[in-house]
């Protein structure tokens, strides 16, 4: 017969359990293929897969929420401004008319193409990981261990390249959460400059959002931006 | 041929990460109390579990099989972070400390998880196997590659370790009748 003790064990450990981050995703099934291939020498095609993602160095490295309105135009990059020349990414709208981001489809520079696992989207000098398009949205939006402030939330890389190269030289992106089709909290934040040792190199990325619907995210370093649309 | 067949298993292996992972991150998390080593030890699993996939998918209980390989990994005490990341800077402890996790401040105010930090760490894992995990102590017992007996004996001294912390942060009794001294 089960005393104090060992109800209060059992409710000690599904407590604590609620509280464990939240962080795996069709990233961390890369991560671990890549870890495993790499191990045993196997390389197979597409799934020789470098990857991404983020994990450890999740956290509050640069913290802004933009409740402003904003000029920015659905999936654009650029220079100079977030709403800068650079030609716009193209787009799908969502039966609820949010005009949701395509990932790039050509262009992407080779250094972030051997890292990146699944599709990213970005200019010359920015790049992230195109989380929206992929199975990771689908557990961003099942509000899993969610937090009160921000339920839904992902994780992704992004790069910042200098000369062709992945390189943290331009410093730390900014990033900022906006909601487009109603009020709503964002936030963003960048872990510190991760180096794997398969040699990768990128900046830990996290995004959160207070409710379902269509938000923008625009990430900024130096003169270049990038700004995705999601649909919640 | 070759590239199909090995994108046919990761996509399984996706599958079961994505309608898994977050189960074992949880029970790396219990074990271990720590976010990025629960994350650690839940991705160093699956790398291991991947490179015998067709084995652990097959079998009856691949969760068995992960949740083995962490714990494993909990106990051997090398840790190795999954990404390998050696980040320059370290944005959990940077700048304020309400930019912390909530989550980990109500975690450190739970007295009762301190005291099960101070349980061995075999015997912590055989604590979460039981009450965690809900696995009988024969499972257990080959979870942990040690004997029935073992487990139950384990887990009789690591309850009694707990009864006898508790008694003594209360400032009461403990089992043997005596008074913490202050």
């Amino acid at each position: 017969m089960m005393d104090d003790l060992e109800r209060r064990l059992r409710e000690s450990f599904a407590q604590t359990a609620m509280l464990a981050p939240s962080a795996v995703d069709l990233a961390s099934a890369a991560r671990a293929r890549a870890l495993a291939q790499r191990r045993v020498g196997a390389v197979a095609g597409s799934l020789a897969v470098a990857t991404v993602l983020i994990t450890g160095v999740w956290g509050s490295g640069t913290l802004t929420s933009d409740s402003r309105s904003s000029e920015v135009a659905s999936g654009q990059v650029g220079r100079g401004s977030p709403a800068a020349s650079s030609p716009s990414a193209a787009e799908t709208a969502t039966p609820a008319g949010c005009r949701v981001t395509e990932p790039t489809r050509s262009g992407i520079p080779s250094e972030v193409a051997k890292q990146a696992f699944g599709n990213v989207f970005g200019n010359g000098r920015l790049w992230v990981g195109a989380w929206w398009t992929g199975g990771l949205l689908d557990q961003v939006r099942s509000k899993d261990l969610a937090d009160d402030q921000f339920p839904y939330t992902a994780k992704y890389a992004t790069w910042t390249l200098q000369d062709g190269k992945v390189s943290a030289a331009a410093g730390a992106p900014q990033v900022s959460v906006k909601r487009l089709d109603a009020p709503g909290h964002g936030e963003g934040s960048f872990g510190g400059y991760a180096t794997t040792t398969e040699g990768f190199h990128f900046w830990p990325t996290g995004v959160g959002f207070s409710d379902t619907g269509c938000w923008q995210v625009t990430e900024t370093v130096g003169g270049d931006s990038v700004t995705y649309i999601v649909q919640i | 041929v070759r590239v199909s067949i090995v994108r046919g298993v990761a996509v399984q292996f996706e599958d079961y990460v994505q309608a898994r992972g977050q189960s074992l991150v949880r029970f790396a998390y219990v074990l271990c109390n720590d976010a990025h080593t629960a994350e650690d030890l839940a991705q160093s699993a699956l790398a291991k579990a991947y490179r015998h996939w067709r084995r652990v998918r097959t079998s009856d209980h691949p969760d068995a099989y992960v949740q083995r390989i962490i714990v494993n990994t909990y106990l051997s005490g090398r840790r190795r972070r999954w990404t390998n990341e050696l980040p320059v800077s370290d944005p959990t402890r940077a700048g304020d400390d309400a930019a912390s996790d909530i989550a980990d401040v109500a975690v450190a105010r739970d007295a009762f998880v301190h005291l099960l930090e101070g349980l061995a760490p075999r015997a912590k894992a055989v604590l979460v196997l039981r009450y965690y995990a809900d696995l009988d102590d024969a499972v257990i017992a080959v979870q942990l590659g040690i004997s029935r007996v073992s487990v139950r004996s384990t887990a009789s001294r690591a309850l009694a370790q707990l009864r006898q912390a508790q008694a003594a942060s209360a400032g009461e009794p403990d089992t043997t009748g005596r008074r913490r001294s202050s």
